[in-house]
């Protein structure tokens, strides 16, 4: 899909500005080129919000964005009382015979007292084009829709502001590139497939009429618990996730307005609490994995632990055989075999090549047999058994230690938070009392969200458990009766396609995840030609936690320059694009800005040759589009697609005007 | 990469992998081509049926072959 024009009406700087974006394959870049609140991220936001709703890249410090939130002002100043209009952004998209137009919109206006108001939800519509005439989808849900073409969770690769490139190896970002990727590996069959033999299984089951009680006991808990974990499904994905992430939004939104509130102190606090929140998510962590690896380690050397006396006893009893010379057994086992298989005659000269004494002997080595190779194996589990009880003090002291460490570390951390908290709440300044209280609000709230989540996560595996338990069980009372074996038959065939299914599906996105890894790896190492040898790999873990290893074996992710960040995202959209085969237009926010004059030559050299066949869109500043990174841009655009800002700041109004003129 | 006609390609390659009995794996494939020929068809009562008449064609082959 690609982005064929965007167009603003009564948008922030734009009243009605339509901007065409080039979609041609060879000469895929289009060039914006505006000063600092000209508008440049507002055509970003603009894309954004038509399409999730959302204002990902706002510059706080605009002058416009503070006295309201969305709307033209000068269209607002000159609505009459009583009088309304509408905000309305439109993207149309193309695609290998589809052409969609996505519109959002939204009512403001001024009551007839004079205040100005502002709907708080905005209309969302996408139409199709067939022929000359536009349609609405059958099932209309355009959120599905605009799904489908790239999903709101992986946005971020793919519209985004080169100067905040960190943020997207953040926080919560791993879960949300794990669940779009699920989403966009249009895995949506094998989904598909068993939600369909579910269905059917369920449809088999009440096929049978058993007059057993217990059977019937069993299938209505079964109908109680499929309704348990539909509630719970429901509740966590329609109402706990998405409002965790609202709130996360906000909270981000907050924290970012702090950060660049224009007072130093307050910006400078907040950049320490952010540094210190970062700190204290990471103690967690690591007190996290500490507790699970002490307790991984107290199971494992539980048995060794619990044998302990009785490993104790049997070395005492050991010892005193071995005083009593019984110990190893006096009979040689080698020895015994040489008399009978060799000599055949026993050291006293007696014959014993066959006969009673030959059956004595024998009869020894019986014995002998048994008690040489245990007695081996014994001495060498006896003494692993005390050589892991004896480490097990110290270790477990070691390990306490470390976590009592820890522990300290993260208190210290949440107390220097308080201190900064406290500090941020006396300042008197009304903008930032504001945003304080607003912060502690959002925070409270995901805090909240978070331990209802995770109850809701908990229940709904307990839920699963109980119905895997009472399927089997009730499989196991059908079985019983004969007239049901034809039943059961296929329900069996539903309950094994199932599992497969679900095999293949986990086999499905582990392909795939290696792919992207491969893939992201082989485009960062083949741009970063002069860094090569810093780096040894890339690595992408099961819960899309990524890291690049540097050649001293430790994670480098968070050194890396801004430039090399800008290649490793751009090669990470990469990646994800090939994996998802979604061919989504990228627009990129100041895409040089952040990187040193001497990289960028280089970055825009590159960029071309990678994004081939990819629409580019570049929203660039002068100090950032100089004459040499026009040059290396040149081949890729034609003039019809360079285009620059006007702005009017007595009319409020910015213009997309030719470059040229 | 992984299109969807790629993605489809792989999970059919996956069915033979699997550690199942052929049967299974017949009725996996046809499950699927079936799945694949009706995109975006929403007729769940439709899809119970035909899943029905690939079950009992499993099975029968499955009693055949024993």
């Amino acid at each position: 899909m690609k982005i064929k024009y965007v167009e603003l009406e009564n948008y922030r700087q734009y009243k009605k500005e339509k901007i065409n974006f080039s979609i041609d394959e060879n000469k895929n870049f289009t060039i914006i080129l505006g000063r600092n609140g000209f508008g440049k991220s507002n055509i970003l936001n603009a894309v954004t919000w038509c399409l999730y709703g959302t204002e990902d890249h706002l510059k706080t410090t605009e002058e416009v964005n503070k006295r309201f939130p969305i709307v033209n002002i000068e269209v607002l100043e000159n609505l009459k009382n009583g009088e309304q209009t509408f905000v309305k952004v439109s993207v149309n998209l193309v695609g290998e015979g589809e052409e969609y137009l996505v519109t959002r919109s939204l009512r403001v206006g001024k009551h007839s007292s004079g205040d100005n108001f502002i709907d708080e939800t905005s209309n969302l519509e996408v139409m199709y084009r067939e022929g000359k005439n536009w349609y609405t989808p059958y099932y209309n849900n355009p959120t599905v829709s605009i799904n489908a073409i790239l999903p709101k969770e992986i946005r971020q690769f793919f519209f985004f502001d080169g100067e905040k490139l960190r943020q997207h190896f953040e926080k919560d970002v791993n879960k949300k590139i794990k669940d779009a990727i699920n989403k966009i590996s249009q895995t949506d069959l094998i989904d598909k497939a068993i939600d369909r033999l579910d269905y059917l299984r369920d449809k088999i089951r009440k096929e049978i009429k058993s007059e057993n009680h217990r059977t019937q006991e069993i299938q209505e808990n079964m109908t109680r618990y499929k309704e348990l974990i539909e509630g719970a499904q429901r509740k966590l994905k329609e109402e706990l996730e998405p409002q965790y992430e609202e709130t996360t939004d906000n909270l981000d939104k907050i924290n970012q307005k702090l950060r660049k509130c224009n007072v130093e102190l307050v910006e400078q606090l907040q950049a320490h609490r952010e540094d210190l929140t970062g700190t204290q998510k990471d103690l967690e962590d690591k007190r996290r994995s500490m507790k699970e690896k002490l307790i991984d380690y107290l199971i494992q050397r539980a048995p060794f632990i619990l044998a302990k006396e009785s490993v104790d006893k049997t070395n005492e009893i050991i010892k005193q055989l071995i005083k009593k010379k019984l110990y190893p057994p006096p009979i040689d086992f080698d020895y015994l075999q040489k008399l009978l298989y060799e000599d055949k005659e026993c050291i006293c000269g007696t014959d014993i090549s066959k006969g009673e004494h030959r059956d004595t002997v024998k009869k020894l080595l019986d014995i002998a047999k048994y008690s040489k190779y245990p007695s081996k194996e014994a001495s060498f589990v006896l003494s692993r058994i005390n050589a892991n009880c004896s480490e097990f003090i110290d270790k477990m002291s070691e390990q306490r230690k470390d976590l009592i460490e820890t522990d300290k570390k993260s208190q210290d951390t949440a107390k220097k938070l308080e201190e900064i908290n406290y500090k941020l709440g006396e300042i008197n300044i009304n903008e930032i009392k504001i945003l304080e209280s607003e912060r502690r609000k959002f925070e409270s709230a995901r805090d909240d969200l978070t331990k209802d989540k995770a109850k809701y996560e908990i229940e709904l595996k307990r839920y699963q458990t109980e119905l895997e338990r009472l399927n089997k069980e009730y499989d196991r009372e059908l079985s019983k009766e004969i007239k049901y074996r034809n039943i059961l038959l296929r329900k069996e065939v539903c309950d094994k396609s199932i599992e497969s299914l679900q095999q293949i599906k986990k086999l499905l996105m582990n392909k795939i995840r290696l792919n992207i890894r491969k893939d992201t790896k082989d485009c960062f190492f083949k741009l970063i030609t002069e860094k090569r040898e810093t780096y040894k790999d890339v690595l992408i873990d099961e819960n899309y936690n990524i890291e690049i290893l540097h050649k001293s074996g430790f994670n480098a992710l968070d050194t890396l320059s801004a430039g090399e960040t800008q290649i490793f995202v751009l090669s990470f959209a990469a990646a994800l694009r090939n994996a998802s085969g979604f061919n989504a237009p990228l627009i990129i926010d100041t895409p040089l800005g952040k990187i040193d004059e001497e990289y960028r030559n280089d970055v825009s050299k590159i960029l071309p040759k990678f994004l081939e066949n990819v629409q580019v869109v570049l929203l660039v500043t002068s100090s950032e589009y100089t004459p040499q990174v026009r040059k290396n841009l040149s081949s890729r655009f034609t003039k019809d697609y360079e285009f620059k800002l006007e702005f009017n700041k007595n009319l409020e109004e910015s213009k997309v005007i030719p470059y040229g003129k | 990469m992984t299109k969807r006609h790629e993605v489809n390609k792989m999970i059919i390659n996956e069915i033979d992998s699997l550690d199942i009995e052929n049967y299974l794996k017949k009725f996996l494939k046809d499950l699927l081509y079936f799945e694949i020929g009706n995109i975006g068809e929403t007729n769940q009562f439709r899809f119970s049926e035909e899943y029905e008449k690939m079950i009992f064609k499993a099975l029968k082959e499955k009693s055949e072959k024993t």
